[in-house]
This record gives structure tokens, sequence and C-alpha cells, in this order.
């Protein structure tokens, strides 16, 4: 084959490409042997786990012996993948009931709440178990089976209704400035005794007080001093408030004076999530 | 040159193979380490009630 210059190119080129073949053999040598490090000392755990157990009494809480028990963890998931009750200042947090076969209860409690519950199985004896786990009025069941010495998980995933912020307004009369950021809950709300947590999403309100007001009006109104993210507010609907809700804003008591148009006008920007099953605003969920 | 292609792409083939076959390895060694941190969960659980 006659070098010329496109040859000697392709050449040169593959040498290169050869060359960088050749750092990843070495990089996936050392990966692997890194793999094999790893292994043994996960077999060695193991090992020394066995050996901690078979010294451990059986377990004091049920009559059945550690070979016919299974451990299960229930997780309770939303839309994002967080785990609810580790979500920061949520009012409540979802329960899990289990019942056996005859359809008595085992078991209840909390799902986690934090990296301790997190990291926590619950013994069951082996069979079928049907487990409930409810949040904000919602219930999910499943059915499971839990295998003797054997550790699982079963996760459940709430589905979340969520109202859309329409609308920002901002009014004035007698003199002052009555801004709201309204939801329309029209066509969307089933009338379930739900709770929409009212959530920040973002920058623009850092010190401000929310109140949730149906209807536009003032009955039922709750309120929360939200300060530093503690933008959480668990609101009741009813069936009597099928309508909008309204979330105005007012200054927390330390401003001083009251809000100028352009201050509210700066508070617009913020944007609020209202729904039934909470984000992790604060990113720290687990 | 040609044979030097094939058996390059060749090579790669089979490299390719391996790293998915150490990922999944990896994988199954990290559902090993979360069993062991389960067990001794329950280890602990076990010791508490049994105090």
């Amino acid at each position: 084959m006659q070098i010329n210059n496109y040859n000697r190119f392709k050449l040169n080129k593959y040498k290169n490409e050869n060359h960088k073949l050749l750092k990843i053999f070495d990089l996936y040598n050392c990966l692997e042997s890194d793999y094999g490090l790893k292994k043994s000392r996960v077999d060695n755990i193991f090992n020394k786990l066995s050996l901690i157990e078979n010294r451990i009494p059986t377990a004091t809480s049920g009559s059945s012996s550690t070979s016919a028990v299974g451990y299960l963890k229930i997780l309770a998931k939303n839309p994002e993948g967080k785990e609810i009750g580790t979500i920061h200042r949520i009012a409540t947090v979802p329960i899990y009931t289990i019942y056996n076969s005859s359809g008595s209860i085992v078991a209840t409690g909390n799902t986690p709440v934090n990296s301790q519950t997190m990291a926590q199985y619950i013994e069951l004896s082996a069979g079928v178990y049907t487990i409930k786990v409810s949040f904000n009025g919602i219930n999910i069941t499943k059915s499971k089976t839990i295998a003797s010495g054997i550790y699982s998980n079963i996760q459940f995933d709430f589905v979340r209704k969520e109202l859309a912020m329409y609308d920002f307004i901002a009014s004035c009369y007698s003199g002052t400035v009555e801004p709201f950021y309204q939801f329309n809950m029209t066509n969307s709300f089933d009338g379930e005794s739900t709770s929409y947590y009212i959530q920040h999403m973002g920058p623009g309100v850092s010190q401000v007080l929310l109140t949730a007001k149906p209807n536009g009006g003032y009955t039922g109104s709750c309120g929360i001093n939200a300060r530093a993210g503690d933008l959480v507010l668990p609101f009741l609907a009813t069936s009597d408030n099928n309508g909008y809700i309204q979330i105005q804003i007012d200054p927390p008591d330390d401003w001083g004076h009251f809000p100028t148009m352009e201050e509210y006008v700066l508070g617009s920007s913020a944007k609020f999530h209202c729904s039934t099953i909470p984000y992790d605003e604060d990113n720290t969920a687990l | 040159m040609e044979q030097s292609y094939k058996d390059t792409k060749q090579k790669i083939i089979k490299l390719w193979d391996k790293i998915n076959e150490l990922i999944l390895l990896e994988e199954e060694l990290f559902k090993r380490i979360e069993e062991a941190e389960a067990r001794l969960t329950v280890i602990n659980q076990k010791l508490n009630a049994n105090q």
C-alpha cells in the first residue's frame, strides 16, 4: 500500500485509538482488582455476621424461632421517590398496618421518618400478609409473602394530585394592597377529606405569613409563620369549599412597615405547590 | 490494516462484555452490603430487646 498523507493520517489515528484502548484495559483491570478486594471484605463481614447471629438468643417478641421469621421494610414514596415520612416538617407521616392471612392486625406503625428508622426491619413469621399504608386520607394495599431468613422491602408509591397556581392578584383598596396567589380547585377536587400541602417552590418570598382561604373567604382559614423555607401548610379541603384556594401574603411583624406595592410585586415571583403528596422542598428527605 | 481494525473491534466487544459483567457483579455486591446492613440492624434490635 502506498503511504500517502491520507493513509499516514489513518495509521496515526489508529495508533492513537489503540493507545486509548490499552488505557481502558488498564482501567478495567484496576476496577476488577478493586472488585475482588471489596468482595473479599464483604465475604468476611458475612462470616462474622453469621458467627454473631448464632450467639444471639432467639427473639423474645415472638414464639417463632429465628429460622422461621423473615424481615420486612415498608417504604412510602412520593412521586419523586423520596420517603414521605422523612420530608421536612410535614404534619403527619404514613402509617402502615399489617394483617395476617386471617385478617387480624399483627403490626402497625410509622413508615421511616429518619435515617435510623430507615434502616430498621419488621420481624414477621414466614407467611402471607396484607399490608396497608395510609397517608393523607389515601390508602394503598398490597400483598406480601415473607420467607424465612429473607430481608425484603415493599414500596408504596403515592400518586399526587396537584392544583395549578393560575393567578397572582394584587389589588389596592383603601390605600392597602391585598395580594393573593390563587389555586383553582374547580373540577379537580373530589370532596374527599384530603389535605393540600402548600409549599414554596423557590426564591421570591422568604419571610411571609401565608393564609389559605377556601373560596377566598375568611372562614376555615389557617396560617403558618413561613420563615426560612418553613413553608409546608397542611390545608384540609372539605366539600364546602370546592372553588379555589387563595394564599395571601402578609408581612411578618418584625418587618416594621406595611409592604409596598413594589415588595408585593417582588413577592409575586414566588411560586407555590399545592398538592396532596408533599414535595421534598428542602432536598433533605431520604 | 483491515485485520488490525477487526482485531481491535473484537477486543472492544470483549472488553464491553467484561465491563457489563463487572457492573452486574458490583450491583450484586451492593445488594449484599445492604443485606449485611439489614442483618446488623436486626442484630441491634434483638440485642436491645434482650437487654
